[in-house]
């Protein structure tokens, strides 16, 4: 009853990603601890999302079983038509190569290589020959604004100069879906601002989905819809009109449990 | 991910971890060079045997016997049982249609001896009674011969000899003694010029009238009547002399008669003693000539399972070998014994590796590294260390089995022969091992790579 509701309210959008019924389940020692309880939810091709919870609130868990990084206990992921549970390690590594991005909390970039090495990584994998892969990595490093620091080694830059490159490599192969965990986490307030604009122009000029996980407000700020998690449950989803940041019309939806 | 990309990326990591890699890369050195001296060492000391072997016996010959099959008339001439096996043209024209058989010839004597000879070879005054050999002399070449004076038989020439090197040495007066010592020396220790020359002296040979009785009350020995008035003469068309070699004593002193000018010549002898052709008739031995030493077992058991016994050096070459093998896979095992610790050495570099590289390896897995590329980072990364390792240890080995024949070559006396050698299969055996062994080396580390789960590499902060 309230899916429908929710898909009235977007629309005719395209829905991307759906979460069937989620629950994950820790077990440490005799205790078992409920991470995620029940969680339904439908994101939209080419919108930002935002899963915004203080630590503990189970959002880097529903991240990564969003990313098939994580197996939920129960329930079903569904990207696309590809139930992303039911796929095997390998399957999920050749899945990620194709359809998704990752911008992580700390760069993690690899050390040994340049800045274009790192960008054009995801391009290796996939098996794209030097030259057409470093021409693609050099492409993306221009459009988040690191010209001159393409034959750079991570350990030469800055950490928002880091995460750009970090941004860089995420959108390279033009993925479906970026995931962002905390993308901001290590930067001051300036940096973070330009890294938050630089995503969402990615998200605008190539039309992606981006996810970001985030404890922080004025991340949240840059979403086109929050998704507020306590306890591992869903307490509301906001829908805002992306506006540089600037929080308008916001529309409290009913908690889906 | 491709190949060229995979190499790249472990030749990066391995750059920068350069003195982890060099230490480790030492070890496999260190344990191809043992190997490789060690074995190099087994290879010299099989060679200088053969070296020395084949010095003094032709590896490559075989001579086939049938002495048991024969047996000798009156006069000592063989005649063989009817049933019995034979060693005659039809089986040496077998042998050489064989494959691998270069040449092969019967081979026969002349009884020359005695007070009653079958046959004298005489120049004017100067006999010859020390060794002939019957043997198609058109195959002498063929055989491995050579020829230090004239020149090899051509075909259909008729009354064919040839002189051992030293043979015309072995020429007496008739008239002074009966039998010749070899080479004489004057004064100066210069050996004396012999008495004939071969190659222009007229020399011929005299089938002889040698019917005898036994006087059983004396016991002496008395020709019976019967001579001919007159014995024929052969003249002998000495082609050529024949080179000596070591190998052979009987290219030295011995004279050789070819088949036609021998048959020719026991006609004669039948004839004038009334001895009637039996008809049957085999060759006492026979000299075989293989390509290849290592194709001499193959006919060496043809001829065995036609019924006949041989020799060859094949024996006493399959005994040495087995024996230098065993030498060999020895060493070989002790320089195996530090490539070991090499191998553990590349595990443990590996596994501290990807220890330090967890991150790292989760981070790929998340953006898209596929597991078996993970898989192929690691083993090629070892194999690498290996491969390094291998031709670092193949270079020092150059340098240190040079040195080795420098210095102790002179010092134990083995003369040309080096104490270590290393052949090229051993090159190529000393890389393959130090590769495989960074590989297997490698496995395990490379399964633990493989494992690491992307999220926990993450998390870790």
């Amino acid at each position: 009853m309230e899916d429908n509701k929710q898909e009235e309210t977007v629309g005719s959008k395209d829905v991307i990603i759906r979460v069937e019924d989620i629950r994950k389940v820790y077990v440490l020692g005799n205790e078992k601890v409920v991470a995620l309880d029940r969680i339904n939810l439908e994101i939209y091709r080419g919108e930002i999302l935002c899963i915004f919870g203080t630590s503990g609130s189970g959002k880097s868990t529903l991240l990564n079983m969003l990313a098939g990084l994580e197996k939920p206990t129960q329930g079903k992921v569904w990207i696309g038509k590809t139930n992303i549970s039911a796929l095997s390690e390998n399957q999920l590594a050749i899945f990620r190569q194709r359809h998704i991005g990752f911008v992580f909390q700390s760069y993690n970039l690899l050390n040994i290589m340049t800045a274009v090495e790192n960008v054009a990584l995801p391009l290796m994998f996939k098996g794209i020959d030097r030259t057409k892969r470093l021409k693609a990595a050099k492409k993306m490093l221009m459009e988040v604004g690191l010209k001159d620091r393409m034959n750079h080694k991570p350990n030469q830059m800055s950490g928002g100069q880091q995460q750009r490159v970090g941004v860089a490599r995420a959108f390279v192969s033009n993925p479906k879906i970026v995931y962002a965990d905390e993308p901001t986490g290590n930067l001051d307030t300036k940096t973070t601002k330009e890294i938050m604009e630089l995503m969402v122009r990615m998200n605008k000029e190539h039309n992606q989905t981006i996810i970001l996980v985030s404890h922080d407000p004025e991340i949240a700020a840059y979403a086109d819809r929050v998704v507020h998690l306590i306890d591992g449950n869903i307490t509301e989803i906001e829908v805002r009109n992306r506006n540089e940041g600037k929080q308008h019309d916001t529309q409290i939806q009913s908690i889906t449990a | 991910m491709k190949i060229y990309d995979l190499v790249r990326y472990c030749l990066a990591n391995l750059w920068k971890r350069k003195l982890r890699t060099l230490l480790t890369t030492l070890g496999v050195a260190i344990g191809t060079t043992s190997i490789v001296i060690m074995i190099s060492l087994g290879v010299g000391l099989e060679k200088s045997q053969m070296e020395s072997m084949s010095e003094w016996m032709d590896l490559t010959t075989i001579e086939v016997y049938n002495y048991n099959n024969i047996s000798y008339d009156q006069y000592g001439n063989p005649t063989v049982e009817p049933g019995q096996l034979v060693l005659d043209d039809a089986f040496m024209e077998k042998l050489n249609q064989m494959e691998h058989v270069v040449a092969a010839t019967a081979k026969g004597s002349m009884p020359l001896w005695g007070t009653y000879p079958a046959f004298r070879i005489t120049s004017g005054r100067y006999g010859y009674n020390n060794n002939v050999v019957v043997m198609d002399t058109s195959m002498l070449k063929a055989l491995g011969y050579e020829l230090s004076e004239g020149r090899w038989p051509k075909e259909g020439e008729e009354n064919v000899i040839l002189f051992g090197e030293e043979a015309a040495h072995y020429f007496y007066n008739m008239e002074v003694t009966d039998y010749a010592m070899g080479p004489e020396y004057d004064e100066n220790g210069n050996i004396k010029d012999p008495k004939v020359d071969p190659l222009s002296s007229r020399i011929t040979i005299t089938p002889q009238y040698n019917q005898v009785e036994y006087d059983n009350e004396t016991g002496e020995e008395y020709l019976k009547p019967g001579a001919p008035s007159e014995l024929r003469q052969f003249k002998a068309n000495v082609v050529g002399v024949l080179k000596a070699d070591a190998k052979n004593y009987e290219t030295y002193n011995s004279i050789f008669i070819s088949f036609d000018f021998y048959h020719t010549l026991m006609k004669e002898y039948n004839k004038i003693n009334g001895i009637r052709n039996t008809g049957t008739s085999s060759y006492e031995t026979a000299f075989v000539k293989v390509d290849d030493m290592n194709n001499v077992a193959a006919v060496q058991e043809y001829i065995t399972n036609a019924g006949f016994d041989t020799w060859s050096a094949e024996e006493y070459l399959a005994q040495s070998q087995e024996t230098m093998n065993n030498i060999q896979m020895v060493l070989g095992a002790l320089g195996g014994v530090s490539m070991l610790v090499a191998a553990i050495g590349i595990a443990n570099t590996m596994v501290m590796s990807i220890y330090e590289r967890t991150r790292e390896i989760g981070v790929m897995k998340v953006i898209g590294c596929k597991l078996n590329d993970i898989r192929m980072m690691f083993l090629i990364e070892a194999a690498c260390i290996g491969m390094i390792g291998g031709v670092i240890g193949i270079g020092v080995s150059y340098g240190l089995s040079l040195v080795i024949n420098h210095f102790l070559g002179g010092m134990m006396g083995y003369g040309n022969s080096a104490i270590s050698y290393i052949p090229l299969w051993l090159v190529a055996l000393g890389f393959l091992f130090s590769v495989g062994v960074g590989i297997i080396s490698g496995f395990y580390p490379a399964q633990r790579a493989v494992k690491i789960s992307a999220l926990a590499a993450i998390r870790q902060e």
